[in-house]
Parts: structure tokens; C-alpha cells; sequence
């Protein structure tokens, strides 16, 4: 990436008025926030499939003629008929299944309490593959790149770098909402993300395994003592005080954290040992204790990688799939009890859904896939986006089954700040794309897919 | 008065040994401040305070640590001589260590058993710690974030698998970038990692393709970019000023065609495509009957004809890849970012893109020349990069001098650094590394610093702890139960301890490449102050925590 001197200096401007805004909040401002009511609350939980899930093996057309055209594009990698886990109702007149693992997806889904948004994806304004093939639209950086498409998915600016994402922006619109300990806005489990960068606002980052961690192994006075001092260090570096500050950052909320959660009534919802749903078992623990915290907005934002499924698809989604779908489903029983069901909504991304067809081993690279949403203010028992039929000449396909996205990840991140209490002329600054789309078929569909 | 003290610390090491390892004593006297006299017999050509800073910078930037023996070997030596003689050190692979303990613990791999996948953890702390070629070491660390290949699935298991792997980095390092780029392609881990072994032609019948994975990163990631570049790494622009991709995924599909045919090899039975069975330690093995057919359309027009065996299809890909104007600038700049800055300015890069393209002898790719250039260039006086917090515990592991207790053996596994810092070498979550080269910090003033992408609220905690765990832990490293206790030597510093400028110049030189400031200096100074009635080896170790935790000490350099 080049840095032209202007730019350089733009994003330094930038980041010197975001420095007036101090991201450590004093010690003794906490506490005495006056926002509590939980009936206020609301939070997204964001899950990156790192690595692209095939998602087109997670959702299966089960009506005759789609399932053997699904066959027939995915040969080696099709799932038998017989194993898909029925799903009520239908989507343009065809019947879907989930994979054999997902049995929490399908419950919640045919409660009416989860959905899939199919072939979505990154776009940056309405895309036909006509426009696609004359090279007259403005496409998304580094299409079927990893590395570039799972910020597109994070940063809902697929045309940009601009260093903030669509969880971070979300917050920065609402900056009230927070009064407390600013920084447990956006907690994430799996370290520094594009996602919850903001402009204003970054992640406060939690370990899965161990939770807020505390400063050990020597005096802690001590330590803060001299560790405090060299902060004051008046010919600093801007590296060397970034570093300082996100140690300083780290202990003065982690005490906070940690004391909110010592006082905290445990849940009695049993999760499993693995990561992921070790990782959502921490979310639930912290949303316990959002008011000792004092937010009434949060995303929290959790990584489960390994989908890059170049090889043995099948096999390693009958691995990692039951770890996801217990995970979920064990989460949302927490939320349950806790009494906020309606107050979360959890949804996955992918770095890209994956070619239908087959190299032999697995599924390379792709662009439109399916997502799953979760949580009881989804209006769920339905699918939502359209499905793309699955034959060589959809014109959607753009080559071995990678499918353009027909409907676009703005829409579905719009759904989601409108329920999360973005205001209507705030949308503009979280998802500055959002106006290409409204409406266009690629944006269209997602209303009223959450609620309440 | 400073020739003085400087003779001093010299007294002083050279009574202790010199501690952990690193370079041996100088074989060339003659370079530097060249003395030539007996170590205890210090004379007026002895190494000046600055000679130990350069040798102090050095260090830092082009081993796994400073260490006393080191330091005094290259301020006598002066940092060219010890580039040379670095360059002309064999290597120190990494495999021997691995069948070394195997065979010490009794397993025979003849009839198929595995070792323990933790040898190459061993094998690889081992080497870190105490291999004499410590600039080779590094720069393989270096290329193994760049042609990223990490631990999942067998290589987790089978630890031949990555030590044979990083045994090619280290075979390559001081040569040509283009050797190294297929032999890693061929290398059965890489193959494995990015799926291209067993990887299949074109099968109409069955409707499947051939594999991109490797097609698409080798071009993304080991070679030239998305992005087309100028030689001082900057992008090129359209007429509508937007960056110009190097390749389309059509590009991806011609190159998928490349990697194809390539099977395990094997060396008791013929080697069959499609098995699982792999020898890691041997280049996979083309099977041409597997490999596509046809033309093959590579980058910039250049076709590679019908009928070529399929190694050979592989020999003009690569050819195709290492000769693209992009590859200097593209690795170069990566490489700059590992060893010396994170925001080198466009005339560094140009540099450093001019030698990859001509060594001065009319060789591309050499990669010899790429290194020394990167470690000697100027703007190392204005370097500022967050250490990675992997190399943290490297050197300060080393600086103390570590090593097994009496009566055992090496048995590092790194278990604890890599779950608390989230770093390890070989561990990266992706071919993507553990970080981005572009990654830009929060309040950063737009700077670039990779290693704070993997700076967050937890492991800023778990490296603070990391470092007080190494100092203060009985058992500072994790280690293999029947082969624990490493243990540190914080001798030669207690022994300095009592006279206050010698003791902090050795900190210095040791933790901060000479530069440590006077107001870090003086916090530390104060602290060990309050300990005036406890042992000296309290207040070293004090020194030692403040210095390993400090925001100066996590940085190299304070430019930036």
C-alpha cells in the first residue's frame, strides 16, 4: 500500500483528534454511570469463520431438482440428501437442509429464533456480471483473497482501507450509549481486529482460555509504580507510547473487569470445553455484568478459524461444525437465561463462501456465501436473500462456482444498525456504502429480519 | 574516564566466559578497532564505548540477542568484519537436534514411528540459543513469516516436518531468493500447509479442477503481491489513479495448472500420487501422468509450451514469479520490517529493491547482498519497531546467560510464550502470519507496526508476565518435564552490580542496543535504591524486570 505524504498526514490529522478522545477512562469515573436499565440493552456478537466456510455445504437446497443440480455442481463434495437436517418452509419455491452438525442451527431456525442470509457478500455498489465483464463498477479490493476479503466482511468498506470497521463505526454513532468503561464497548476474544475499529473507539481484548488477565508474578504496587513512571517519559516515541498505553489501558480497565466479574452470579448454563464455545461462554459472563460496566451497547467479535477447506471439506466440516453449532446453541441458552434472548443477536462471517465445484480434494476460493444469524429478536423460521440455483450457466456463477453476492453485506449490516439503535442519519457514517444500495435488488430483502 | 570504564566491563567479561554463547571469540582481528592484543591485557586500541554501541545495534538487529561474549567479540571485531564472518558460518540445521533426541529417547523411525512433535521445538530453541551462525538463524526466522508454513494438522505432529522446513530457510538464506522460492514449493510441508501435494489435473469427467491454493498465495504472499510496485514499494497507478493488480484470478486458474501432478515422496516403497504418507524430509516428487497438459499462460505474456514435464512447467512459474519487477520491493520491504524498521522510507526500500535486482555482479536475488544491505543502511539510525514479543523472550533468555541445569538437557518447548504472547515461531494461525505488514495501530499517528496488530489488553498483560516469570520463576522456561530446569546465569551481572555506570551500560547494551535513555535509566536506578539492604542479585533481578517491561525496551529505536 502506498502512503502518499498527503495521506500520511490526513490519517495523522485524524488520529490526533481521535487522541483527545482518551480511550482509558479515570478509575474514578467508573461506577457512578447513570445508565443501567437493562431493557435498554442490546449487543451483536460477531463470529469470523476465519478462512472462507463453505458455506454451501452448511445450507443445502433438499427440493428434488435443486438437490441434483447441487450434486451435480459439487460432485466429491456433496452431502447426501438423506443426512441434510430439514429446515421449514422454503425459499423460492425450494426446500433447504442444514448440514448433518448444525441441530442447534436447525432448532432455533425452525423456532423461529435463527436464519441464513444466502449468497451475500462484499459489494460496493449494485454489481451485474455484465458491469462485472465490462469493468464498469467499482468491485471490492483483492476479490477471493483472503487477506483482503475478510476485511471487507469486517470493515463493510470493501473499496477502502479506511482502517475502521462496521462494529467500531456502529459504537462511534452511538456515543452515549456507553457512559461507563468506554473500552468494554468492543470486547473481542481473539485479539485486534478490523471489525471494531473505530474512529473513536477500539477493542478491549479478553483471552478465551483466561479471561481478563491480571498482572502476576511480581508486587503489583511495584510494578504499577515504576510502570506508571515510565510512562511519563517526556521524550517518548509514538510507538513506544502506544505500547504503554495499551499495557496502561489493559490493567486499569482489567481491574475494573475483573472486579465486576468477581461480584458477578455464575451461569448455570453448561458449555463445552472447546474454544469456541469456551470463547462464548466469556461473552455471556461479561454481558452479565454490562451494568457494573456501565454500556448498554456492545459487539463483542470472535474468531474460529481453520475453513480454508482447499482439502477433505467434508471431513473437516464434520470436525469443526459440531464445535460451532454447540457453541451457538449453548449461547443462546445462556442468553436465555439471563433473560436477554431478545437483546442479542449473533451472526457469522466469512472471509468468502467457496467454489461449488470440486479440485479433486476440496473447495477453493470464492465470493458469495451464506451467513447465519441467531438470537430471539431474529425473525427466523425463514430464509432471507436469494438463493442462486445451482447450474453451470447462473449467470451469477463467475467461474467454477464462485457466485456474485446477490445481495450485499451492506444490507444485512443495515438490518443490524437499525435494530442496534443507529439513527437514521448516522447510517451514512457507519456503512458509507449503504446509499448505493438502498433500493436496489442487492440491498433489498433484509427488512424486518430483526425485531423488537 | 569512558576508556576506562569500558576496560573495566572488559575485565570483568572476560573472567566470566563470556556466558551464553552467540560468536566465538574474533578469528579476525585485524577489522574494526582492531587490537589484536590479549583479552587481559586491555591497551589503548582496546574497543571504545562506541565500538560496544555498534556492536550493541548490530546485535540487537541481526541475532537472537546481545550477549556479553557477543558484544565483546563484535566491538573488537567492528560489524562488517562480523557481517563476513557470519555470512561464511555454516549452518546450524535443525533436524540433527531432532533425530538427536529421538535417538536418545530410543525411537526408531525406521519402521514408521513418529517422533515426539515437540522436538522441533527443542531443536529450534536450541539453535536459537546457542548456534554460533545466529544471523542466519534469524534470517530464516525472518523468511519463515514471509513463506509462512505453521504447525496444523501433521506438522503439529510429526516434527520432521517443520524442522526439515526451516532446515531450507536456513539452506537458502545467504542464497538466491530464487532457489528458496522453489524449494520451498517443493518442500512436503508447504505442500501440505497449502494443499498443492496431490494436487490433481483437470478432471472433465469427474468435473474437478485443479487446486489455487497455492497458485493464488505463492504469487500473494511469497513473491510479488497483489499490487503492482515501484522499486521503492510504493504502487503503481492508472490512468484513473487506482493501483494496478498484478494477476486476475484467471492468472490463479494458469498457475493452479502449474502446481499440479506433485506427490509425497518416499523411501521404502515407490512413491504413489494421492498417498498420505509423507517423507518430510525429502523434496516432493512430480508425477506427470497427474500433471496438467497443455499451454500454461503465466504473468506478463509469458506461455509456457505443450509438453513439458511437469517440474519443468514448475521451473518457468517460478522463473516467471522471481524475475517480476515486484519481488524486490515486495520481499525486501517485509524483510527491512522483520529485521530493522517498520516504516522504512521509500529511498530504504529502493535500496534494498536495487540489490535484489543486482548484486553488483549482475546477480538477481541474492540474497546475501539483500541482507547485509538491510543491516548496514543508514536509516538504521532512525529505526523504530515494536519488538515481537517472541524475540523479547529470545534475548532476554540468552542475554541471562541461559542454559540447562546442571545435569540436563535443552528441553524448551515455548509453550508458555506462545500462550501468552500469542507468538511462537512456526505457529502463525495462517499463511497470513501473525500479522499484517500494513497493520497501522490505534493513536498511532498512521504509523505501520505489525507486531502491535498482536499487542492487545491480554497479551500486553502476558508478556509483563512472561518477563517476571523469566526473572523471578524458579523454572523460567517451560520445559519438557524429564528435561527441566533451564536455568539462568545472573552471575556476570551481580557481579557488576556494585558499581552503578558499569552495571547500566551493560543493561544497555544488552536490552536496549546501547541507546537506553537517562530517564528510563534513573527509574530503574531509584528502584533498586529501595532494595539498598537486599542481596545484590535482588536488585539485578529488579533491573532486569523494570528494563524487560519497559515501553522503551519493547521498542527498538525512538524515532518513531
Amino acid at each position: 500500500m502506498m502512503i502518499s505524504r498527503r495521506s500520511l498526514l490526513r490519517r495523522g490529522a485524524q488520529s490526533a483528534v481521535s487522541l483527545g478522545v482518551s480511550s482509558v477512562v479515570p478509575l474514578s469515573l467508573l461506577g457512578s454511570a447513570g445508565v443501567s436499565a437493562s431493557d435498554d440493552y442490546r449487543a451483536v456478537v460477531c463470529v469470523l469463520l476465519a478462512g472462507g466456510a463453505d458455506s454451501y455445504n452448511i445450507l443445502v437446497p433438499r427440493s428434488e431438482q435443486a438437490y441434483a443440480q447441487y450434486q451435480t455442481r459439487r460432485s466429491d463434495l456433496a452431502l447426501s440428501r438423506n443426512d441434510l437436517l430439514p429446515l421449514e418452509g422454503a425459499l423460492d419455491g425450494v426446500s433447504f437442509g442444514l448440514h448433518p452438525a448444525m441441530s442447534s442451527l436447525q432448532q432455533r431456525f425452525n423456532a423461529g429464533q435463527a436464519t441464513l442470509v444466502t449468497n451475500i457478500g462484499p459489494l460496493v455498489e449494485p454489481t451485474t456480471r455484465a458491469a462485472l465483464e465490462a469493468g464498469n463498477v467499482r468491485l471490492p479490493l483483492g476479490l477471493f483473497s483472503h487477506s483482503d476479503q475478510i476485511l471487507s466482511w469486517q470493515t463493510a468498506t470493501p473499496a477502502n482501507r479506511a482502517g475502521t470497521g462496521f462494529g467500531g463505526r456502529m459504537l462511534d454513532a452511538m456515543p452515549a450509549a456507553n457512559a461507563g468503561l468506554a473500552l468494554a464497548g468492543n470486547i473481542s476474544l481473539s485479539g485486534n481486529n478490523s471489525f471494531q475499529a473505530g474512529a473513536a473507539t477500539g477493542s478491549y481484548a479478553v483471552s478465551a482460555a483466561d479471561g481478563v488477565r491480571r498482572i502476576a508474578g511480581y508486587d503489583n504496587d511495584v510494578f504499577r509504580r515504576y510502570f506508571d513512571r515510565f510512562l511519563e517519559d517526556p521524550n517518548t516515541s509514538t510507538l513506544r507510547r502506544v505500547y504503554g498505553n495499551k499495557v496502561q489501558s489493559a490493567i486499569d480497565a482489567g481491574d475494573v473487569f475483573n472486579s465486576a466479574l468477581e461480584g458477578a452470579t455464575a451461569l448455570s448454563t453448561p458449555f463445552s470445553e472447546h474454544y469456541f464455545s469456551a470463547a462464548m461462554k466469556r461473552i455471556a459472563e461479561l454481558i452479565n455484568v454490562r451494568e457494573s460496566l456501565g454500556v448498554t451497547r456492545q459487539t463483542f467479535f470472535v474468531t474460529y478459524g481453520g475453513w480454508d477447506h482447499h482439502e477433505d471439506t467434508l471431513g473437516q466440516q464434520a470436525n469443526m461444525l459440531p464445535a460451532l453449532d454447540a457453541g451457538l446453541g449453548q449461547f443462546q441458552v445462556a442468553l436465555e437465561e439471563l433473560g436477554l434472548s431478545q437483546s442479542v443477536t449473533t451472526f457469522t462471517i466469512s472471509d468468502f463462501g467457496r467454489t461449488l465445484t470440486s479440485n479433486g480434494k476440496g473447495s477453493d476460493h470464492g465470493w458469495g456465501g451464506n451467513a447465519m444469524i441467531m438470537g430471539g429478536a431474529v425473525q427466523g423460521g425463514q430464509l432471507y436473500g436469494r438463493f442462486p440455483e445451482q447450474v453451470e450457466d447462473n449467470p451469477l456463477d463467475v467461474g467454477r462456482g464462485r457466485f456474485l453476492p446477490s445481495t450485499a453485506t451492506d444490507a444485512m449490516y443495515a438490518e443490524i444498525s437499525r435494530w442496534m439503535g443507529v439513527a437514521p442519519e448516522s447510517l451514512g457514517s457507519v456503512l458509507p456504502n449503504w446509499s448505493n444500495f438502498e433500493g436496489s435488488t442487492q440491498g433489498a430483502g433484509l427488512m424486518g429480519m430483526l425485531t423488537g | 574516564m569512558k576508556q576506562w570504564v569500558v576496560s573495566l566491563i572488559f575485565l570483568v567479561l572476560a573472567g566470566c566466559g563470556g556466558g551464553g554463547g552467540g560468536s566465538s571469540a574474533p578469528s579476525n582481528p585485524t577489522a574494526g578497532s582492531g587490537s589484536g592484543s590479549a583479552p587481559t591485557a586491555p591497551t589503548p586500541s582496546e574497543p571504545s564505548a562506541e565500538d560496544y554501541k555498534a556492536a550493541a545495534v548490530m546485535l540487537d538487529l541481526a541475532t537472537f540477542g546481545a550477549t556479553d561474549g557477543s558484544l565483546e567479540a563484535v566491538a573488537k571485531l567492528g560489524p562488517d568484519a562480523w557481517l563476513d564472518e557470519q555470512f561464511d558460518t555454516p549452518p546450524s540445521y535443525h533436524l540433527p537436534i531432532v533425530y538427536r533426541y529421538g535417538s536418545e529417547y530410543g525411537y526408531d523411525i525406521s519402521n514408521g514411528t513418529i517422533f515426539p512433535g515437540l522436538y522441533r521445538r527443542f531443536a529450534f530453541f536450541e539453535r536459537a540459543f546457542t548456534a554460533p551462525d545466529q544471523l542466519r538463524q534469524l534470517t530464516a526466522y525472518a523468511l519463515s513469516q514471509i513463506l509462512v508454513v505453521s504447525d496444523s494438522g501433521v506438522l503439529g505432529v510429526n516434527p520432521v516436518g517443520l524442522s526439515s522446513y526451516y532446515d531450507t530457510l536456513l539452506e537458502h538464506s545467504f542464497g538466491n531468493y530464487r532457489d528458496l522460492l522453489l524449494a520451498v514449493t517443493l518442500h512436503p510441508s508447504m505442500g501440505f500447509f497449502l494443499s498443492h501435494v496431490n494436487n490433481a489435473k483437470t478432471d472433465t469427467a469427474a468435473n474437478t479442477f485443479p487446486d489455487e491454493n497455492y497458485a493464488r498465495e505463492v504469487m500473494q504472499l511469497f513473491s510479488i503481491g497483489l499490487y503492482e510496485l515501484n522499486p521503492d514499494g510504493s504502487q503503481k497507478r492508472d490512468v484513473q489513479g487506482n493501483p494496478v493488480a498484478t494477476y486476475d484470478n484467471e492468472d490463479i486458474q494458469e498457475f493452479a495448472k502449474i502446481f499440479t501432478g506433485l506427490a509425497y515422496d518416499s523411501t521404502n516403497r515407490e512413491p504413489q500420487f494421492g498417498r498420505n504418507q509423507a517423507v518430510f524430509a525429502l523434496p516432493m516428487v512430480m508425477f506427470d501422468e497427474y500433471h496438467e497438459p497443455g499451454e500454461k499462460y503465466l504473468l506478463n505474456g509469458q506461455i509456457v509450451s505443450d509438453g513439458q514435464t511437469g517440474l519443468e512447467d514448475i521451473d518457468d512459474a517460478i522463473d516467471n514469479l522471481f524475475n517480476h519487477p515486484n519481488v524486490g520491493p515486495f520481499v525486501g520491504r517485509q524483510l527491512i520490517q522483520r529485521l530493522v524498521t517498520s516504516n522504512p522510507s521509500p529511498e530504504y526500500i529502493a535500496r534494498i529493491s536495487a540489490v535484489f535486482a543486482d548484486n553488483g555482479e549482475g546477480v538477481r536475488g541474492d540474497m546475501k547482498a539483500v541482507v547485509r544491505a538491510i543491516l548496514t543502511d543508514e536509516e538504521i539510525a532512525d529505526a523504530s519497531r515494536v519488538r515481537e514479543p517472541f524475540r523479547r523472550y529470545l534475548a532476554a533468555g540468552r542475554a541471562l546467560n541461559i542454559g540447562p541445569a546442571e545435569g540436563y538437557k535443552y528441553g524448551v518447548t515455548g509453550y508458555i510464550v506462545q500462550n501468552l504472547t500469542g507468538q511462537m515461531v512456526l505457529t502463525a494461525p495462517s499463511v497470513f502470519n501473525f500479522y499484517s505488514p500494513f497493520y497501522r495501530p490505534q493513536g498511532g499517528m498512521g504509523l505501520i507496526s505489525p507486531e502491535m496488530q498482536i499487542t492487545t489488553e491480554d497479551t500486553a498483560i502476558g508478556i509483563t508476565n512472561l518477563m517476571a516469570n523469566l526473572v523471578y520463576s524458579e523454572a523460567p522456561m517451560a520445559t519438557h518435564p524429564e528435561l527441566s530446569p533451564v536455568a539462568l546465569n545472573l552471575e556476570p551481572l551481580v557481579d557488576l552490580v556494585d558499581n552503578e555506570d558499569v552495571f547500566f551500560d551493560q543493561l544497555d547494551r544488552l536490552f536496549f542496543a546501547g541507546n537506553m535513555s537517562d530517564f528510563t535509566r534513573a527509574i530503574i536506578s531509584e528502584a533498586m535504591a529501595e532494595l539498598s539492604s537486599s542481596p545484590n542479585e535482588e536488585k539485578v533481578k529488579l533491573s532486569l524486570y523494570l528494563s524487560l517491561i519497559s515501553p522503551e525496551q519493547a521498542v527498538f529505536g525512538g524515532v518513531q
